[in-house]
């Protein structure tokens, strides 16, 4: 790959840190599930479910913070502005969707 | 057996095989987990598409990360294409303030339609040019050259590294921005478009295209699920089982993908595209002209 190999790692371990994390707590989550429905409710798993989700859904928008970091390390600018502009379309599409587009 | 804990192993059963043939394709399974929660568990079409969609970024997590670690993803043509597909699906959620979704589901059925001839036309050509070399013999175009977006891969079915140029940066823009738009209005067929464009006129092979999607589906799987978790849509008690589902299942299917020859992940994706244009297009049909064609068991 041309691409140097700090952006790959970064970005596997961003990933995988996303993946641990959220699938933790959907574990939990869904084992307190199953706890309730067998009549032996232990904790409520919704609040666990709802981080598991926000975590899930940082995981893409970290993804490409830490690879605009990775490329300006590498002083590869042209990805630095294009993960740039990726970041940039993200928030919009949030920002714009909040409001009703 | 209470029936609550039959549903959620029957969730995370299914959610598994759904996320065991998206990572095999490079796609997100919505269009298996979707109908799952309709037809079987009687789920409005919101909260379905909704939890579908936390799923699609479990599966890109699992999935993404293990195709960058065995180094077959090129990130470069994924941030490229990711500029296109959000744009595309900023573009798609506008439009549909606007146009009648019975129309652009005939426009991606055809366009679906067109990428299956591609990918069964040139089905044999990636295991034919990868035993060739024949990916490095291509001109690049000037864009792909000045991003430097040429890359490599050791493919286990060939048993040889293969290495690749890319090319037709213009033309995968255009199919990833239509691509953002098929999510952005319809909520499926972004993954299938963005690997069959890179394999048909970027010259990536097959296995570089699935992997690259994989990674690159999250990213507006992330917006529309923020866009859900605000407008709160997001069943809480389905989210669990589903994403643990996919992301086994993901996990798995990235072990077995680059074991198979490339005709054979085209052979599956071929019958996938055509079920998922015969779904858009009944689908348009119903909601123009009422007239009701069979929902499942359209497989080719």
């Amino acid at each position: 790959m041309e691409t140097k190999q700090n952006v790959y790692s970064i970005v596997y371990r961003s990933l995988v840190i996303g993946m641990v994390v959220s699938c933790s707590l959907f574990a939990v989550g869904v084992a307190l599930q199953v706890a309730q429905l067998l009549g032996k409710p232990l904790y409520d798993p919704e609040p666990l479910m709802k981080a598991g989700v926000i975590a899930m859904i940082l995981t893409p928008f970290t993804r490409v913070v830490v690879s605009t970091f990775a490329f300006a390390v590498d002083r590869d600018f042209a990805f630095v502005g294009i993960t740039l502009t990726v970041l940039a379309s993200m928030i919009a599409s949030v920002l714009l969707g909040m409001h009703g587009v | 057996m209470t029936g609550g804990v039959y549903e959620i192993a029957l969730l995370f059963g299914g959610a598994t095989i759904a996320g065991f043939f998206g990572s095999l394709l490079g796609i997100g399974g919505g269009l298996f987990i979707v109908p799952m929660l309709v037809l079987i568990l009687h789920l409005p079409m919101k909260y379905a598409v909704a939890a579908s969609i936390v799923s699609v970024i479990a599966t890109s997590n699992a999935g993404g990360s293990r195709y960058v670690e065995q180094g077959i993803t090129n990130l470069k043509v994924a941030m490229f294409l990711e500029i296109f597909t959000t744009v595309g699906a900023i573009v798609g959620a506008i439009l549909a303030l606007y146009l009648q979704e019975w129309i652009m589901l005939l426009v991606f059925a055809a366009l679906l339609l067109n990428m299956a001839y591609g990918a069964y036309s040139t089905r044999k050509l990636d295991d034919q040019r990868i035993a060739a070399g024949a990916f490095m013999d291509c001109e690049q175009d000037k864009l792909s050259r000045r991003l430097q977006l040429e890359g490599s891969y050791y493919d286990q079915s060939a048993h040889r590294k293969v290495e690749y140029v890319v090319t037709g940066t213009s033309i995968g823009a255009g199919v990833s921005l239509l691509a953002g738009i098929a999510s952005g209005m319809l909520g499926v067929g972004g993954g299938v478009l963005k690997v069959s464009a890179m394999n048909r006129y970027m010259n990536i092979p097959m296995k570089v295209a699935v992997a690259t999607s994989k990674l690159m589906i999250g990213v507006t799987a992330a917006v529309s699920a923020a866009l859900f978790y605000f407008a709160g849509t997001i069943h809480f008690g389905l989210v669990g089982p589903i994403a643990l589902g996919t992301t086994c299942g993901a996990t798995v299917g990235t072990h077995v993908m680059n074991r198979l020859s490339s005709v054979a992940l085209k052979r599956i994706l071929i019958v996938l595209v055509v079920y998922m244009a015969y779904a858009m297009a009944a689908k348009a049909l119903q909601m123009r002209f009422g007239i009701v064609l069979p929902n499942l068991g359209a497989g080719e």
